[in-house]
């Protein structure tokens, strides 16, 4: 047992005494919510003492009454266990979801629905979806396994770990070279995609895959590629490259997960040390990966860059996916409709919930909205469907070149007349994604088709209408310049106010004066 | 008597410590050529990751130029069509 000792428990967080650096757990009404490092996660006070504050995900919900115990993880011993009330509630505090769903605190910080005290029937659904997975992945053309934490929870319990929120699949592929693992992984999705799975690429080797359970939820699974890289080295997305044994993987011996058995690395004992450290075999509920630089920086160049920003555009859109997608068409669609006599297609790239590209096919123009999120255009999408509406989606994610090309090309062997409209997208991309977007319009727009672009040129980082619309400014010269060295030539360079730029009435802006985008009309 | 700030001895020849010394001060760079080398370092991992990166469009490209070559090569109108569609519709 270490020495330890809770001195105090408040609203702002817990003081301990002792300078042992153990794992210990947080527990309302008995439920672990929150387990945290007594030396590592904490900061030393003026009178010597550690202080962990509350983290803000789970801070929010401190509000009522509660017997709040502090246990040491690994002995199980009480250092604090208490009745205690934060806030004005008279209530008892509830940790949970708007469904009234427990959460607790995962590794990443997010609260998270974990497995704790989820019964055989809680879990089946998602073992019923790994089986699924690994089973499409072999039709594929490779061998998966559990990995990360759940292949930690296999080995040591034979269960899923009560602190993790989500099962992970990896496979080790026959490739050496990054290209060649990347080149599988597409073709990976693109099988699985022919099967009717659901998936989103992270990165060159990393996938999710959604796969709809028996209830109608919906669950995705993380699938990271790995190989050996000719050097007697392991590399496995996201975290991995240490020199290892070709026979410690293949060939897949198995494991048990919840009494079902599951292949695994002939000797996993290897990659979850390689993992977790050696000291795999003791719980750590708090464990944080500490990559070396070395990997980070390599795993980044090769496999990385395709989902700059995307967390940030995933939370917005997770936010609003059971609300209707707003009405009023943007002042930019209206004017490409006003201009552009019967065109054959109008595309709204980076269209975002659909709203334009409803109105624009409402309006009797055939018209494809494409984002990089699925999510995002999935109400609008659905409603489309049900109606003869001439309106499609499409997933493109302009930091992939190839989604450039194909859409691009796919766009621009329409006949007749084809018109793009991005409205706020030149300025939502890092600057990679801009050149690619210059290549997707030269090619969508070739013989005469028109772009209609507008973009925030001021103010900068400080506006919260641009941060909540997680744009940054972009100069005119400098997109006028990547256009006409892809060809384009552009018709006319407005600048315009923040009246036309979707401000919400009611709030006060004080950037509102300042606030300007630039509106470009490009015709190839 | 020999002087603590004399770097020879008697019979002239250079004392263990100074010829330490001198002979590091040869090998150490001047602050410019650490400076030099500094940048180089950067210019280096610049490059490195630069062609690191090259991984991943050349997966990219071989990828759709793969999907494309044969209804292309077979004037396959009809094929190439499909082909576009099934590869825009497939990405996510």
């Amino acid at each position: 047992m270490p020495d330890l000792a809770v001195v105090r428990v408040d609203e702002h967080g817990i003081t301990l005494r002792g300078s042992d650096d153990a794992v210990l757990d947080v527990l309302l009404d008995q439920r672990r919510i929150w387990s945290f490092w007594s030396v590592r996660d904490t900061e030393q006070t003026d009178g010597g003492d550690r202080f962990a504050a509350w983290p803000k995900p789970l801070a929010r919900y401190l509000d009522g009454t509660t017997r709040l115990t502090v246990r040491d993880h690994v002995s199980g011993t009480d250092l604090f266990d208490e009745e205690r009330s934060f806030g004005t509630s008279p209530d008892r505090i509830a940790v949970v979801d708007r469904r009234g769903v427990e959460l607790a605190m995962d590794k990443s910080g997010r609260m998270q629905v974990t497995f704790e005290g989820r019964t055989e029937r809680d879990v089946g659904p998602l073992l019923d979806s790994v089986e699924v997975v690994i089973e499409a992945l072999a039709s594929a053309g490779v061998e998966a396994f559990p990995a990360y934490g759940t292949l930690l929870g296999a080995v040591r319990d034979g269960a899923l770990i009560g602190h993790d929120s989500d099962a992970d699949l990896g496979y080790v592929s026959r490739h050496t070279h990054p290209a060649d693992v990347i080149l599988e992984s597409f073709a990976i999705q693109r099988h699985l995609a022919g099967m009717g799975f659901e998936v989103v690429r992270y990165s060159g080797g990393g996938i999710k895959v959604t796969v709809e359970e028996g209830d109608g939820g919906k669950r995705g699974l993380d699938v990271f590629s790995g190989y050996f890289d000719g050097e007697g080295r392991l590399v496995l997305l996201g975290e991995i490259r240490t020199p290892f044994e070709e026979h410690w993987i293949h060939p897949l011996g198995t494991t048990t997960l919840e009494g079902r058995t599951l292949p695994a690395p002939a000797e996993p004992d290897h990659l979850l040390e390689a993992t977790y450290g050696p000291g795999w075999r003791t719980p750590d509920p708090a464990f944080r990966f500490e990559t070396p630089a070395s990997t980070t920086t390599r795993l980044n160049d090769w496999f990385r860059g395709t989902s700059v920003g995307r967390a940030d555009w995933d939370r917005t859109y997770q936010r609003l996916r059971h609300r209707a997608a707003p009405r009023t068409p943007s002042p930019l669609a209206r004017m490409a409709l006003r201009r552009e006599e019967s065109p054959a297609l109008v595309v709204d790239a980076g269209c975002g919930r659909g709203t334009d590209a409803r109105f624009l096919a409402r309006r009797g123009a055939p018209a494809l909205g494409l984002d990089f999120s699925a999510r995002a255009f999935e109400l609008v999408a659905q409603e489309a469907a049900s109606t003869d509406l001439p309106l499609a989606f499409g997933s493109m994610n302009l930091l992939e070149l190839r989604h450039a090309l194909a859409w691009g090309a796919r766009v621009g062997a329409t006949p007749g007349h084809r018109v793009v409209v991005a409205r706020h997208l030149v300025d939502a991309l890092p600057r990679a994604g801009r050149e690619h977007l210059w290549r997707f319009l030269e090619l969508a727009c070739h013989s005469g088709g028109r772009a209609y672009l507008d973009f925030l040129v001021t103010p900068a980082a400080e506006d919260p209408w641009a941060r909540r619309s997680l744009l940054r400014t972009v100069s005119a010269a400098e997109v006028r310049a990547g256009i006409e060295a892809r060809g384009g030539r552009v018709l006319s360079q407005t600048r315009i106010g923040s009246d036309r730029m979707g401000v919400r009435t009611g709030r006060r802006d004080t950037f509102r004066a300042q606030r300007r985008a630039c509106r470009m009309v490009v015709e190839w | 008597m020999v002087s603590q700030a004399n770097p020879a001895d008697e019979s002239g020849a250079l004392r263990p410590v100074e010829k330490v010394k001198r002979a590091v001060r040869r090998n150490v760079a001047s602050g410019t050529e650490l400076e030099d080398l500094r940048a180089r370092v950067a210019e280096l991992e610049d490059a490195v990751a630069e062609c690191r990166r090259h991984h991943h469009r050349t997966a990219e490209l071989t990828d759709l130029v793969q999907a494309l070559l044969v209804p292309l090569a077979t004037r396959d109108e009809a094929a190439l069509q499909q082909v576009l569609r099934e590869y825009t519709d497939q990405l996510g």
